[in-house]
C-alpha cells in the first residue's frame, strides 16, 4: 500500500513529473546511498582541511615570510623595463620580489585603496605623484624612515626640489620617485631641416612665445603638405588637460582649490592658453579633432612633423623616427613650467607592523630608483640626480633633451581627487577637448572647468 | 530523445516546404553567429602572437601553434587561478547545497515556532539584490579581518534563498508516509533527513548543485571585490584585473580565456542532461 | 509559480509521532542556513542602511552620523540619475530580445534539426562562460583594426566603428553582448518548457488541421505563458542590477553614457571611496527594485486569474 501512495501523489504533481523514475529507482537503492553519503560526508571533512589550511596561508601571505609583494601598473616597454629592474635588484640583493601588474589608471588605484584599507596591500607600489594627496592624508599609506633610506644611499640631494617637495604630505615622506614624466614636445628633425626651424645645433630653439610657436607650425604644415603639428585628444582622459594645465601654469596665473570653497583661477589667463591652442588647432597646423592614436600616426608617417605628447611616448616614436628631436614644453607664456607626473614608490599601509619587512622594502626602493638609467630608455627622466649626471645618460638621445624638464615640473593640484587615471582629469579634460572641437568658446571652457571643480570642491573630502 | 524525435516529425508533418527550410536557415544562421566569437577566440589562441595582431581574415603565415597554452600554462598564473576557482566554487557548491537543503526540510517537514515567519523572510529576502550590498559586506569583510582569505570569498556566498525555496518545494513532494515509517522503526530527524531525504531527492540536489557550481565558478562581482592578493584571484578576476608586464598578447590572452571556460563547457557537455533535466526538476522550466 | 508561497497543501503530521522527536527539533536544520543568512544578508543590510547615514569613508575616517545628507545629495546628483537612466535604457534594451530571441532559438531547436545537443551546446555555451572571458571575446571582435567586425565591415567598404568608445554606440556593444552571454539561459528555460507541453496537445492540433503559424501562436505560445512570465521577471530583475560586464568593457564610458548605478556605485563607493553615500544610493536603488518587483508581481497575479 506504501508504495502504491508515492505513484499517485507524484503524478499529480507536475513539477516533478520527470524525475519519477529516477525517484522510484533511488528508493529501491536507499540503504546503498547511505554508505556513499557517509563517505563523501569524510571527503567534505578532508577538503575542508585543506581549505583551512589554505586560507590561513592566504590569510597572512603578505605577513612576515614570503617574498616581497609590489604593486605596478606598467606594461609595454615599461614593463619590460621594470621587470628586468627588479630581476637586476633581486640578483643583486638576494631578495625575491613578487611584482604584479594590474591595469592601468583608476582599476589599479582602487584596488591599491581597497587593499590598504583593509591593512594587506603589496609591501611597496607605484603611485603617481599627482596620486598622494588622495592617499596619505588618508591613511592609506607608511612615511618613509629618511634614515633606512640613508643606509641604502638615497638622500633628498639625490632629488630635484621641485619634485622631492611634492613627495611630502604633513611634513612627512610618503613618496620616493622613480621618474618624472612631462608632457614634452617631439619632432621629426628631417622635416624640420627642411622648414629651416632648426638652431644651428640641429635643434628648434626659437619658440619663446605662443606666435613663434604658430609661425613654427606653419613651416612644418608647409613642408608636409598637411599638418605640422600633432595633438590627440577626442576622447582621451587626460592630454587635453595635461596639455592646458602646463601652459596655464606657464602664465603664471596661480589657483587656490581647497574642499569646501569655491576653486579660483585666473579665467582670463586661462582663456588665453585655450585660446591659443584652438587657433593653433585650426586644420592647417594641427587637426581640431585628432584621438591620441591618430595623432600618433599622424607624426610617425611624416603627415605632421611636431607631436606634443607624453614622454613615455618616446620609444615607439623613436622607433619610426630614427632623427627624432625633443625638447621641454617651449616656455611661450613667460614662465617656464612643464606639466610633469611622476613615478614614485609609496609603502601601503600594513595590519601587521614587521620592521624587518620594512626595511627590506626601503632597501628595494633604494634599489630601483638607483637603476634609473634602464628606466630612462622607456623615456622617462629619471629622478634620481647621480643617475642623470652619469654620461651614459647624458648621451641617450633624445631623452636628455627634455630632462630639463624635470626641473620645473607642475603636478596637478593636491587636492583628493585629482591626479592620474581620476574622474577629474576625465572631466575637464572632455570640457577642453569640446573646446578644442570648437563647441565651446574659451571663455565658457573655463567656466564650465570652474562648475566642475566646484561640484567636486563641494563633496566631502572623505580621505 | 526517440520519443522527442517523434514528436519532431510529428510537429513537422504538413508544413510546407519554405516553413522548414526558412526554419532550418534560421536554426543555422543563430547558432553561427552564437559560435564564430567562441571560435575566432580558439583560433586566435592557436595562432603565434605575430599572426594574432595581424589582419583578422587571412590564414597564419606562421602556422598554428600550442605556444600560447604552453606559455599561459607554464608561465602565467592561470594554473594558481584555476585551483582557487575549483576550491571556491566547489566549496560553495557543498556548503550552499548543504545548509539549503537542511532548511528547506526544516522549513517543509517540521514544526517549531516561528517557522512561517521565518520562511517568509527567506522568500522576501529573493528580492534582495545580493549586488547592491557589496558596500557593507567588504566593510564588514574588513572588520572581520577577512578580505583577501578564502572564506571572505566563499561565505557571503552561501546564502541561497532560491535554493531554500527551490528544494522545500520539491521535499513537500515527496510522501510523508515514508519518513513515518522510519520514525516508527525510531529513527531520528537527522537520520530520516539522510538515509531517505537525501537519496531521494538526488535530482533534485543534482540540479541545485550545478546551478550553485555555476554561478560560483563564474562569479565575478564578490570575489573582485574581496580580493586583493594575486595569489587569491579566482580565474574570472585574475583574468580582468592582472595584466601583462610586458605588453598586450593577444594569442595568450585568448588563451586563457579559452582555458577558463573549458571547464564549465566540459561540465555541460558531460552533463547536458541533468542540466536540462534541472530546469524542469527545480520547477523552472514548468508551463 | 514563484508566487506559490503558501505552504502546499501537506497531510497533517498524524498523532502516531513517536516522542522520541521532540516538537521543536525541527529548527535545528535551519539554524545553519539562518546563521549565515543573519551574517551575510540581514546584517549587511542593517549595517549598510547605517552606513547611508554617514559619511563613512574607504580609509575608516567619518563614521559619524550624518543623518538624511547623503539621501539629499544623492537625488540632486546628476550622475545618479544618468545612472539610472542609463539602467533603463540597459533593461529595456535587453529584455525584449533576451525573450524573444530565446523563445525563437528553442522553437527551433525543438521542431529543427536532428543533433539537438549540437545545437544546445552553441546556444548555451556562452553562458557558461566567466564575464571576463566574454568580454576578452568581445574586445577582441570590437577591437579596431584588426578586429572581426572592424575587418569585416572595412573589406566590405565600410568605416570602422568605435564600438566601446563612441557615445551612442557603446551601450549598444553592451546590450550586443549581454544578449549573447546570457540568452542561453532563457533559451535552456524556454527549451524544457516547450518539452513538457504534453504530445495529445498536438495531436489534438494536428487532428484540426492547424497550419503551422497557427499552431506557433494560438497553443505554443500560450502554453509556455508562465515560463514567458517567468523570465521577463528574471530578466528585469538581472538587468538592473547589471555591472561586470559594462565593468570591464567601458568602466562606464564614453562621458558616463554606459555607467550603470552598479557602476556608479563601485565608482563612487571604492573609487572616490566615499562608502556612506555609495550605501544611499544603494538604498535608494534597492528602494526602486522593489518597487519594480512588487509591480511586477501584481501584474503576474493579475494575469494568471
Amino acid at each position: 500500500m506504501k508504495h502504491e501512495l508515492p505513484r499517485a501523489r507524484y503524478s499529480s504533481e507536475q513539477a516533478t513529473k520527470r524525475p519519477l523514475g529516477s525517484l522510484l529507482g533511488s528508493i529501491s537503492d536507499a540503504t546503498f546511498s547511505r554508505r556513499s553519503v557517509f563517505r563523501s560526508f569524510a571527503v567534505t571533512a578532508g577538503f575542508f582541511a585543506l581549505g583551512g589550511g589554505l586560507s590561513a596561508c592566504g590569510g597572512s601571505g603578505h605577513a612576515a615570510e614570503g617574498p616581497l609583494q609590489t604593486w605596478d601598473l606598467f606594461s609595454g616597454s615599461d614593463g619590460i623595463s621594470m621587470r628586468s629592474m627588479i630581476a637586476n635588484f633581486s640578483n643583486e640583493s638576494a631578495v625575491t620580489v613578487r611584482p604584479v601588474t594590474l591595469a592601468w589608471g583608476s582599476p589599479y588605484y582602487t584596488k591599491l585603496a581597497m587593499a590598504a584599507s583593509s591593512g594587506k596591500a603589496p609591501d611597496t607600489a607605484i603611485m603617481h605623484l599627482s596620486r598622494l594627496a588622495g592617499f596619505a592624508p588618508g591613511g592609506l599609506l607608511e612615511p618613509y624612515d629618511l634614515e633606512l633610506l640613508a643606509e641604502f644611499g638615497v638622500r633628498e640631494d639625490d632629488f630635484a626640489p621641485a619634485v622631492w617637495k611634492n613627495c611630502h604630505y604633513e611634513g612627512q615622506l610618503f613618496a620616493i620617485p622613480l621618474d618624472t614624466h612631462p608632457f614634452v614636445v617631439f619632432y621629426n628633425k628631417d622635416i624640420a631641416e627642411k622648414a629651416g626651424v632648426l638652431d644651428g645645433s640641429g635643434a628648434i630653439s626659437s619658440i619663446t612665445s605662443a606666435e613663434d610657436m604658430i609661425e613654427v607650425g606653419q613651416k612644418l604644415a608647409k613642408v608636409t603638405g598637411k599638418q605640422g603639428v600633432s595633438f590627440g585628444h577626442v576622447l582621451d582622459s587626460a592630454q587635453s588637460w595635461r596639455l592646458f594645465w602646463g601652459l596655464y601654469a606657464q602664465t603664471g596665473g596661480g589657483y587656490t582649490m581647497e574642499v569646501g570653497s569655491p576653486a579660483v583661477l585666473d579665467t582670463a589667463k586661462a582663456a588665453e592658453v585655450l585660446t591659443f591652442l584652438t587657433q593653433m588647432m585650426d586644420g592647417k597646423i594641427a587637426l581640431k579633432n585628432q584621438t591620441y592614436a591618430g595623432a600618433i600616426a599622424d607624426f610617425t608617417s611624416g603627415t605632421t612633423g611636431l607631436i606634443l605628447s607624453g614622454a613615455w611616448e618616446m620609444p615607439a616614436l623613436k622607433d619610426a623616427i630614427p632623427n627624432l628631436g625633443a625638447m621641454p614644453m617651449p616656455t611661450m607664456f613667460g614662465t617656464p613650467a612643464n606639466y610633469s607626473d611622476s613615478h614614485s614608490y609609496v609603502l601601503p599601509r600594513q595590519v601587521s607592523d614587521d620592521p624587518q619587512r620594512r626595511r627590506t622594502a626601503h632597501q628595494f626602493v633604494a634599489g630601483i630608483i638607483k637603476q634609473g638609467q634602464k628606466w630612462a630608455e622607456a623615456g622617462h627622466i629619471p629622478a634620481y640626480l647621480p643617475v642623470q649626471e652619469t654620461p651614459d645618460y647624458q648621451n641617450l638621445h633624445p631623452q636628455v633633451d627634455y630632462a630639463a624638464a624635470g626641473t620645473t615640473p607642475v603636478f596637478d593640484p593636491p587636492v583628493w581627487f585629482s591626479g592620474a587615471g581620476t574622474d577629474f582629469q576625465n572631466q575637464l579634460s572632455q570640457t577642453i577637448s569640446a573646446c578644442f572641437q570648437g563647441t565651446l568658446d574659451p571663455p565658457a571652457a573655463v567656466a564650465s572647468m570652474l562648475e566642475i571643480i566646484n561640484k567636486m570642491l563641494s563633496a566631502p573630502n572623505p580621505s | 530523445m526517440r520519443a522527442q524525435n517523434q514528436r519532431t516529425s510529428a510537429l513537422t508533418i504538413g508544413t510546407s516546404k519554405a516553413w522548414t527550410g526558412g526554419a532550418i536557415t534560421a536554426l543555422i544562421v543563430l547558432a553561427l553567429m552564437w559560435v564564430i566569437p567562441i571560435l575566432w577566440g580558439v583560433a586566435t589562441s592557436l595562432k603565434t602572437e605575430k599572426d594574432a595582431a595581424g589582419p583578422a581574415l587571412s590564414v597564419p603565415s606562421q602556422g598554428w601553434t600550442l605556444d600560447a597554452y604552453v606559455q599561459v600554462l607554464t608561465q602565467g598564473e592561470i594554473p594558481r587561478w584555476m585551483f582557487n576557482s575549483f576550491f571556491v566554487a566547489v566549496s560553495v557548491t557543498i556548503l550552499t547545497v548543504a545548509i539549503s537543503a537542511l532548511a528547506a526540510y526544516g522549513f517543509s517537514r517540521t514544526e517549531f515556532r516561528g517557522r512561517k515567519w521565518l520562511f517568509a523572510l527567506t522568500i522576501a529576502s529573493i528580492m534582495v539584490p545580493g549586488q547592491i550590498l557589496i558596500v557593507p559586506l567588504f566593510q564588514q569583510m574588513n572588520s572581520m579581518r577577512l578580505t583577501d582569505t578564502f572564506a571572505g570569498i566563499i561565505l557571503p556566498q552561501i546564502v541561497a534563498p532560491m535554493m531554500v525555496f527551490i528544494m522545500k518545494n520539491f521535499f513537500e513532494t515527496i510522501p510523508q508516509e515514508l519518513e513515518e515509517a522510519a520514525r516508527i522503526d525510531g529513527a531520528g530527524r537527522m537520520r530520516i533527513f539522510i538515509t531517505i531525504i537525501v537519496p531521494l531527492s538526488r535530482p533534485i540536489l543534482m540540479a541545485v548543485s550545478i546551478f550553485v557550481f555555476i554561478g560560483a565558478w563564474n562569479n565575478f562581482l564578490w570575489p573582485f571585490i574581496v580580493t586583493n592578493n594575486p595569489d587569491l584571484l579566482t580565474l574570472p578576476v585574475g583574468l580582468a584585473t592582472v595584466k601583462n608586464a610586458y605588453g598586450v598578447q593577444y594569442a595568450q590572452s585568448m588563451a586563457s580565456a579559452i582555458l577558463a571556460a573549458l571547464p564549465l563547457m566540459v561540465v555541460f557537455a558531460l552533463f547536458q542532461r541533468q542540466i536540462v533535466k534541472g530546469f524542469a526538476t527545480s520547477g523552472m522550466g514548468g508551463q | 509559480m514563484l508566487t506559490d508561497l503558501a505552504p502546499s497543501v501537506a497531510p497533517p503530521i498524524t498523532q502516531k509521532t513517536p516522542a522520541k522527536v521532540r516538537k521543536g527539533s525541527g529548527f535545528w536544520f535551519v539554524v545553519p542556513f539562518l546563521v549565515a543568512f543573519a551574517m551575510f544578508l540581514l546584517w549587511p543590510i542593517v549595517s549598510g542602511l547605517w552606513m547611508s547615514l554617514t559619511n563613512q569613508s574607504l580609509t575608516g575616517s567619518g563614521a559619524g552620523f550624518t543623518g538624511l545628507s547623503n539621501y539629499a545629495e544623492a537625488l540632486a546628483d546628476p550622475a545618479v540619475w544618468q545612472s539610472l537612466w542609463n539602467t533603463a535604457v540597459f533593461t529595456i534594451a535587453t529584455a525584449a530580445p533576451l525573450v524573444v530571441l530565446s523563445f525563437v532559438m528553442a522553437y527551433l531547436v525543438y521542431v529543427g534539426l536532428p543533433g539537438q545537443w549540437l545545437w544546445r551546446m552553441s546556444f548555451f555555451t556562452p553562458y557558461l562562460l566567466p564575464v571576463s572571458v566574454v568580454t576578452a571575446l568581445w574586445q577582441w571582435m570590437f577591437q579596431p583594426g584588426f578586429g572581426l567586425i572592424n575587418s569585416i565591415l572595412t573589406q566590405l567598404g565600410f568605416a570602422e566603428i568605435g564600438f566601446l568608445d563612441q557615445q551612442g554606440v557603446a551601450m549598444f556593444s553592451i546590450v550586443l553582448v549581454t544578449i549573447w552571454w546570457t540568452v542561453g539561459f532563457n533559451f535552456l528555460l524556454y527549451l524544457s518548457a516547450l518539452q513538457n507541453i504534453p504530445d495529445h496537445v498536438f495531436e489534438a492540433a494536428q487532428l484540426d488541421g492547424a497550419g503551422p503559424w497557427r499552431r506557433l501562436v494560438s497553443i505554443i505560445v500560450p502554453m509556455v505563458n508562465k515560463t514567458t512570465i517567468m523570465i521577463v521577471m528574471l530578466q528585469i530583475l538581472a538587468s538592473l542590477k547589471v555591472f561586470e560586464q559594462i565593468y570591464l568593457l567601458t568602466a562606464g564610458g564614453p562621458r558616463g553614457s554606459t555607467r550603470s548605478v552598479l557602476e556608479y556605485i563601485y565608482d563612487v563607493g571604492f573609487s572616490g571611496y566615499r562608502l556612506g553615500y555609495a550605501s544611499a544610493i544603494s538604498y535608494l536603488f534597492f528602494a526602486l527594485i522593489v518597487v519594480v518587483a512588487v509591480v511586477q508581481l501584481r501584474i503576474m497575479n493579475r494575469k494568471e486569474h
